[in-house]
Order: C-alpha cells, then sequence, then structure tokens
C-alpha cells in the first residue's frame, strides 16, 4: 500500500496529541505527602499548590505512603471554602499563632464550620469522609455515615457538591495513586481540592483555563513541585544534618542531644522527619538508652510484624484506625502525658511481669517531659511503646537486659528502623 | 598424491543456520536488557555528580510509565552510591564480563560451551554490579518487573552451570545414555530456576550465597573433577583442573559464608517495609570470587590453545602492529607534506590526498612482513613447519617414487606436528588398504586412533 499524504498527517496528528506537552488534555501528576530524597519524613502538603490545566485533563494524586492517611476532597463545597480560606492561609499561614490577628481565625473558622474532617475530636473516624463519597448536590451527611454514593463518577465536571476520594487505601510501599479526570465541559475557574485528615493547610487549587490556553506542561508541572518541596524542605535538611553529623537539634525552646527518634524544625510547621538517628547504637546491657521523640507521633517497637498501616479497611467498607498501633504491647508500660503517672499494662499468662517503671519526674514550664520505660528483656516477642509524643520532645528511657542486636520501627513510618547492639 | 589429515574442528561448515540466528537474536535481547540495567547503575552514578542531571531525573520520575520508573530509580539511587572505587569494581567486573562473553563468541560462536559461558557472563555483569542493582531496588517491584528480573537470573544462572557441565568440550559428562545424563542435571537445573526466581527483596542475600556461592561452583567443581580424574586427553586434563582450582575457592568462600551470614547479611525490607539498602558484603565477596572464573577460563583458553586462539593472538598482533605503524606514518606524512606544500598552497586536501595513496600503497607489503616477522619471532614451529610443507609441495611434483616419498612425508610430519604415533596405509591397485608402517615415539603405547591417510 503506497503511503499518502493524508495517512502521514494522521500519523503526525496522533502523535502529536498523544505528547500532551503544552497543549490542552495530558496528565498532571500532584503529589499528595512526600519524603525527602536524603531522609524520610512526611509532608502535610501537596505539590504544586497551583496547578493551571485545561478540560480533559487527568489529574494523578500521586500520594507517598509515608504513614500519613490523606484524601482528595474537592466540590463546590470546597471551592466556596478555598476562595476564603485559601488567601487567609498564603498571607498568614508561616506566620506564628501568636502573631495572627484574631480575626482571622474568625474568617477560618466561619468557612471550614461545615468541613467534614475525617478524624473526629476522640481521634475516631468520620465515615463521610473516610470513605468515598460523591456528591451532585446537597451537603454530605452530617451523622458521620457513609455517603450513598461511593462510586467515582467518570469526571469531575466542577459542578458537584462533594468529591472525596474517602482516605486513599494502603497499595504498598511504591505508594499509590487517585485519579481525577476533568470533564471536557468544565467551566473554566479555579477548583480547590483539600486533604479532609488535614484540611485546608493541604490543598491544590486547579485553575482551569479554556480550551487551547497555554498552561505548563507536565515537566513545568512536575519541576515546580520539586521546587516547592526543596523550599519547604531546605530546613529540615539542615535539621537533619545537624542531627547525623553532631548530633544535636537546636529547637526554640531549647536544644536536644541524641539519639533521636524522629526530628522537627520549628520553622517547619507542615513537615517532619521520621527517622531514627543514629541509626545504629551500640550499648551495655542496663545501659540506659533515652531517645528525643519529636515531630509527629512515633513509637519504639521490637520485633514488629509485617507493617500495617494506620488504618484498615473491613469487608463492609468502613474505615477504621488500626487497633494494633496505638496501646503498647508486649508488657511495655503507657505513656501517658495527662496524668501524673504511668500505668503498666497487665502482664499476660506467657509473659513476665515488665519491670516497674520508675513514675515520670514533674516537668517543669518549658522542659520535655520525661518517661521511663524500664527494662527489656530482649524476648522475641513484639513489644511496643505505644504511639506517643511530646512538646518540644518526649525524653522515654529504656534498658536492654540481653545481650544482642535488636532491629526496631516505628509502627507508624515504615522507613522509620533503627538497630541496636547489646554488649555485655 | 594428497595428504589429508584429519581435522582438530568441526565447526569449519560456512552457512548461517536458523538456530545461529535464533541464538544470536536471543543473546543480543539478552544483553540489551543487562546493559539497560547497567545503564540504569550509569545513570544513578551521573546523577550522584550531576545536581542538574539528578534534578532532571526526578522531575522526569514525577511522570508516570516505564521512563519515569527508570528516571526516579536512577534519582533515588544516587544518594547511595559508593565511592569511586567501589564503583570501578563493579563496572570493571561488568566489563571483564561483557568483554569476555564478545572475546568467546567471536572465536567460537557456534561452539556450544561458548554460548551457554556467554550468556552465564551477560547475566553475572549485570547480577553482579552492586550500583546497577541497587536502582532497581529503589522501587518495589511490578509483577513485570519481577518476572523480567526472575526470567534474566535464571537465563544467567543455567548458563553459568550448564557451561562448567559442559566445558571444555560441550559435552555432558559422565558419559552415560542421554535420559541418565537428563535425570541426573535434574536436581541441578530445578535449584538454579528456583534460585534464580527468588534474587529479589529479602531473599537476595541468601539467594545470591546459595546460587553463586554454592550451587555454581559445586556442580562445576563436580564436573570438572570428573573430568580431571577420568578424561583420557592430557589436554583436557590439564583444562579441568585447571577451572577446578578456579571454582574451589568460590565453592569455599561460598560455604563459609552460608554458614557466617545465614539468611544474609542484610536484607531490602525489614517487617514489610521497602528499605533500599543491599548486601554489600555478598557482593564484595563474590565479585572477586566470580571474576576468578572468566579469568581462569580465559587463562585456560590461552594455556592450553582452546579455540585457534593463537590464531587470534597472531591477527591481533599483527594487524594491531600495522595499524599503529601505518597510522603514525600516515599522520607523520601529513605533517611532513603540508609543511613541504606551504610556500606553495595553504590548502593541506594535497597532504593528506598523497598520505592517504602513501598508506594504502604500504598496507599489503607491510602485513606481508610483519606477518613474516610475528611468525619467525613468536610462532617459529608453525613458521617452519609451513617451510617444510611448502619445500615438501614443491618436491612432490619432481619426485614419483613411492618408497622415497613415504620416507620424506614421514620426515615431514614428525617434523612438523611430532605426533605420538603415526601409521600409513596404501590402497593397492586391487582397491583394497594395506598398512605400510607405523612409526611411534619412544614410550609410547601402541594406539589405533592415530592415522595418516594417503590418497592416489
Amino acid at each position: 500500500m503506497r503511503i499518502k499524504g493524508r495517512h502521514l498527517i494522521a500519523v503526525v496528528s496522533l502523535l502529536a496529541m498523544s505528547c500532551g506537552g503544552g497543549a490542552g488534555g495530558g496528565t498532571r501528576t500532584i503529589l499528595v505527602d512526600w519524603s525527602h530524597d536524603e531522609f524520610a519524613s512526611y509532608f502535610i502538603a501537596n505539590f504544586p499548590t497551583k496547578v493551571a490545566v485545561t478540560p480533559g485533563t487527568r489529574l494523578v494524586f500521586r500520594q507517598t505512603w509515608t504513614g500519613e492517611p490523606h484524601t482528595v476532597t474537592g466540590g463546590t463545597l470546597a471551592d466556596e471554602m478555598g476562595e476564603v480560606v485559601v488567601p487567609l492561609l498564603e498571607e498568614w499561614g508561616d506566620t506564628p499563632d501568636e502573631d495572627v490577628p484574631p480575626e482571622v481565625f474568625e474568617q477560618f473558622e466561619a468557612a471550614t464550620a461545615d468541613l467534614v474532617w475525617a478524624f473526629g475530636e476522640e481521634d475516631d473516624l468520620n465515615q463521610t469522609a473516610a470513605q468515598p463519597c460523591y456528591l451532585d448536590s446537597g451537603r454530605p451527611p452530617a451523622d458521620g455515615q457513609p455517603c450513598e454514593t461511593r462510586e467515582q463518577p467518570e469526571a469531575f465536571t466542577g459542578r458537584q457538591a462533594y468529591y472525596n476520594s474517602g482516605i486513599i487505601p494502603y497499595e504498598g510501599p511504591s505508594g499509590n495513586t487517585f485519579e481525577v479526570q476533568l470533564s471536557d465541559d468544565i467551566e473554566p475557574g479555579t477548583y480547590t481540592f483539600y486533604c479532609a485528615v488535614h484540611g485546608p493547610f493541604q490543598r491544590t487549587q486547579v485553575e482551569v483555563r479554556p480550551e487551547g490556553s497555554d498552561v505548563p506542561s507536565a515537566d513545568e508541572v512536575a519541576r515546580q513541585a520539586r521546587e516547592q518541596i526543596r523550599e519547604s524542605a531546605e530546613p529540615l535538611l539542615e535539621t537533619f544534618r545537624e542531627a547525623t553529623t553532631r548530633n544535636r537539634v537546636a529547637l526554640r525552646e531549647a536544644t536536644a542531644e541524641g539519639p533521636f527518634a524522629g526530628l522537627h524544625n520549628d520553622n517547619v510547621t507542615d513537615a517532619d522527619i521520621n527517622e531514627f538517628v543514629p541509626r545504629r547504637m551500640r550499648v551495655e546491657a542496663n545501659e540506659p538508652i533515652t531517645w528525643k521523640m519529636m515531630g509527629a507521633d512515633h513509637s519504639i517497637s521490637f520485633n514488629v510484624p509485617e507493617y500495617f498501616p494506620i488504618v484498615e479497611f473491613l469487608e463492609d467498607g468502613t474505615v477504621r484506625l488500626n487497633p494494633r498501633l496505638q496501646p503498647p504491647a508486649g508488657g511495655a508500660p503507657e505513656y501517658s502525658p495527662d496524668e501524673g503517672e504511668e500505668e503498666t499494662a497487665p502482664p499476660t499468662e506467657d509473659e513476665e511481669p515488665a519491670e516497674a517503671a520508675a513514675p515520670p519526674p514533674e516537668a517543669g514550664p518549658g522542659e520535655p517531659p520525661k518517661f521511663d520505660a524500664g527494662i527489656w528483656d530482649g524476648g522475641q516477642e513484639f513489644w511496643s511503646s505505644g504511639l506517643i509524643s511530646g512538646d518540644p520532645w518526649l525524653e522515654y528511657t529504656l534498658r536492654i537486659s540481653r545481650p544482642g542486636t535488636y532491629e526496631y520501627a516505628c509502627l507508624l513510618h515504615p522507613p522509620m528502623v533503627g538497630t541496636i547492639e547489646v554488649t555485655a | 598424491m594428497a595428504v589429508a589429515v584429519a581435522a582438530r574442528h568441526s565447526d569449519e561448515r560456512t552457512g548461517i543456520r536458523v538456530r545461529d540466528v535464533a541464538f544470536f537474536a536471543f543473546l543480543g535481547f539478552y544483553a540489551v536488557g543487562g546493559l539497560l540495567v547497567l545503564g540504569q547503575g550509569v545513570g544513578a552514578v551521573a546523577a550522584s555528580v550531576s545536581g542538574a542531571f539528578h534534578e532532571t531525573l526526578h522531575v522526569q520520575g514525577l511522570g508516570t510509565g516505564v521512563w519515569a520508573r527508570v528516571a526516579q530509580r536512577m534519582a533515588d539511587a544516587s544518594h547511595q552510591v559508593a565511592g569511586p572505587g567501589q564503583i570501578a569494581l563493579d563496572f570493571g567486573f561488568s566489563f571483564v564480563n561483557l568483554a569476555l562473553a564478545v572475546f568467546l563468541l567471536w572465536l567460537r560462536p557456534r561452539d556450544r560451551t561458548a554460548r551457554l559461558l556467554a550468556v552465564g557472563l551477560v547475566g553475572a555483569a549485570g547480577v553482579f554490579n552492586l550500583t546497577a542493582q541497587s536502582t532497581l531496588e529503589q522501587l518495589p517491584m511490578t509483577p513485570w518487573e519481577s518476572l523480567a528480573q526472575a526470567s534474566a537470573h535464571i537465563i544467567a544462572g543455567l548458563g553459568y552451570v550448564y557451561a562448567l557441565l559442559l566445558f571444555p568440550d560441550g559435552k555432558p559428562v559422565p558419559r552415560w545414555r542421554g535420559w541418565a545424563v537428563g535425570l541426573l542435571y535434574l536436581p541441578a537445573t530445578a535449584a538454579a530456576v528456583v534460585l534464580a526466581m527468588r534474587v529479589e527483596g529479602t531473599a537476595r542475600p541468601a539467594t545470591l550465597l546459595l546460587f553463586f556461592g554454592l550451587l555454581t561452583p559445586a556442580v562445576g567443581v563436580a564436573a570438572q573433577a570428573y573430568r580431571f580424574t577420568r578424561s583420557p586427553s592430557p589436554a583436557e586434563h590439564q583444562q579441568a583442573r585447571l577451572l577446578f582450582w578456579a571454582l574451589l575457592p568460590a565453592l569455599i568462600i561460598g560455604a563459609a559464608s552460608v554458614f557466617l551470614f545465614g539468611a544474609g547479611p542484610t536484607s531490602s525490607t525489614f517487617a514489610g517495609r521497602h528499605l533500599p539498602e543491599q548486601p554489600v558484603i555478598v557482593f564484595r565477596i563474590f565479585q572477586p570470587v566470580f571474576a576468578l572464573i572468566p579469568i581462569a577460563l580465559f587463562a585456560g583458553i590461552l594455556r592450553y590453545r582452546l579455540w585457534d586462539i593463537d590464531r587470534v593472538i597472531n591477527r591481533t598482533i599483527v594487524y594491531g602492529a600495522v595499524t599503529a605503524t601505518l597510522g603514525g606514518a600516515y599522520l607523520g606524512i601529513v605533517v611532513l607534506l603540508q609543511r613541504v606544500f606551504s610556500p606553495v598552497t595553504q590548502n593541506s586536501d594535497l597532504a593528506v590526498a598523497v598520505s592517504t595513496l602513501a598508506v594504502a600503497a604500504a598496507f599489503r607489503p607491510l602485513l606481508r612482513r610483519v606477518q613474516g616477522f610475528v611468525d619467525r619471532r613468536f610462532y617459529r614451529r608453525r613458521y617452519d613447519a609451513v617451510k617444510t610443507i611448502e619445500a615438501f609441495t614443491a618436491r612432490l611434483r619432481e619426485d614419483i617414487d613411492l618408497n622415497s616419498l613415504t620416507a620424506e612425508l614421514r620426515t615431514v610430519v614428525m617434523a612438523t606436528m611430532q605426533p605420538a604415533e603415526m601409521s600409513m596405509w596404501l590402497r593397492e591397485p586391487d582397491g583394497s588398504i594395506a598398512w605400510a608402517w607405523t612409526h611411534r615415539k619412544p614410550g609410547v603405547e601402541p594406539s589405533r586412533n592415530a592415522s595418516v591417510t594417503t590418497t592416489r
């Protein structure tokens, strides 16, 4: 068959259409959370925070699994909230709370009053937000029950009232994605997508421009995301290097010395480092190890089971917090910052009673709380401090009585692992 | 009268067979896959050096599709690139393996053992490059990627195992019936497949230890020990001994490593958490150990003049010397003529043209002279043998006395080939074949195999 001119034109056109460079349509990737190149971290943020596209674009919200759950929530209700909240956050987001005018807080609270948060006040999960929910009109249920419509529509038209992914399920360490296909007839305008777990602090505003408009290419959007990550992460990188080279971290209130379970920088409000620093330690038997636990909630856990995420999805669609995450295990004493004394979990039939931990001394104002977890005998059973934290950090002390090499991990954050070599 | 001596090699057939095409197509495809893996390692190294390239890879990695995954792998792995010494070890090892694979196929493109070895060497070049392998561990593998990796490992593993079983003559040992040998080889084959499929993630250290530290050298040691003790051929006896002693350290070190490390010194996952850590110790132990095998093979080929290596070396020396001489002469003539012609013309084209003609004219005469020099200097025996046979051939045209001819033939053959024993049979006028004589070196037992066939 002879190749004719029109065949070539058709082929070239198809190729041009499939490239999706600066032309309309195509795919744009928006990062949900991020783990830095040089250290494990979480970011309560989307990158980039603003992206311009044309109708028909497929938005790929790509979540890096850092341990934090997220949703992608949009719709007209989100847009109304975003019109008020986003300018406030852009102006005051980096300002310390004590320096923010009260009226700003009032406006923020008013605009977010009807927001459906995935986590309730008791840390239970609101099924409306935790499960997928798609409403063409009206408001989501106020009773925390799941919506009737949980199947994602083919396209996001911009006219749906509530467009919620639910908590994006954990699909393994490579992360997961949630895709939003913009309809071809979506009206030009700005559409806000936020996280129902962390609120509008974690958002991306999608500006839809008319068909044929000039919009950034996928590479340009990626570069923009990388640039925002770099800006956000720079203070954390300094903190990480300080901790790994000089074994100390300077916070506003005090300077902490390692070892560390997590790291924090006071100038960064939406991210922390999820690392044990140093990753390997050598101590003598019964020598106290005092971790400075800072940043997010962490656990010190030995003989950990296969990794499980913070939320689990039951067969009936219910989403719940994983009950294995929070409490201490294996006889570890429970730390409770609201009470003067610790509680010790009663030993089971098979395990020996844990050593009684000394009651924590009174922490003075500005002093970090301290907790002595006593002695762990280095047994084969699962042992966990439970998820704990303190402000500015919690000093968590443990002694290991049996020589050996022990790997330990934080149950919540997957790459957060360490090794302790205990010598006689 | 023509003298024919049985040819030593059987692959003098010309013509391309379908299975040759199939093999080289397969090897090409396999090698491309290996080079892609090595290329990722190079990319990671480049990204560790160049901030701009590193950032570009991260940007590309935020896309979708195969290239995005490759880019992200290289970008993430760039943070774990080791120092120059370890990079040199990794890529030096890969280069040695790839170069030897190419060399073996160039020597013996149709030899079964050479082909199997080449496959094993190409596979090992990728498997034992820690820098390249670390890129693969940055992201959990998709099912397709796992399948591709497992397939690559199986092919490399089986290639190596069977090459060591068949080296050097391409025939399996022991010399049993086909089904019996197949049954004997089945456990090793099955073990190779199972282990090769498990070389990833948590199982990587243990399976590398078991496969390359135990299975491969054990099979090779057993096969070469058998040949060493039972082969009637002195040459094969020596070759087997060489490879046996090259494989034995690998087996000892492998067994010791399994004993010491058990499941492996590090894992790339911990309780289901993906951690891009590599079993560095395993790689550093087995890279030099497994470099011994191709080095021993190469030494064996050189030492025992396998696979016409003499001819290859001879050609390499001759053509290398001719190329260097003519290249230097070409440059020198160009420079000289440019100076000579510069008062007359600014254009250097004349100098270049004259130099080119001079080099072209000098090529054949120089080649003959260099070939003769190399033959006389390094291949004296062969040189003398050729001369002897040329002289004998000339006398054949003049001397028609059968007795003197056969006596002279005996002298020529003894001088050029130094056989342990030679016999002559002559065809009688009635068509029958009659034994004429046998000449044997002192101390050599009689054999029925040595013969010189004459036709008239």
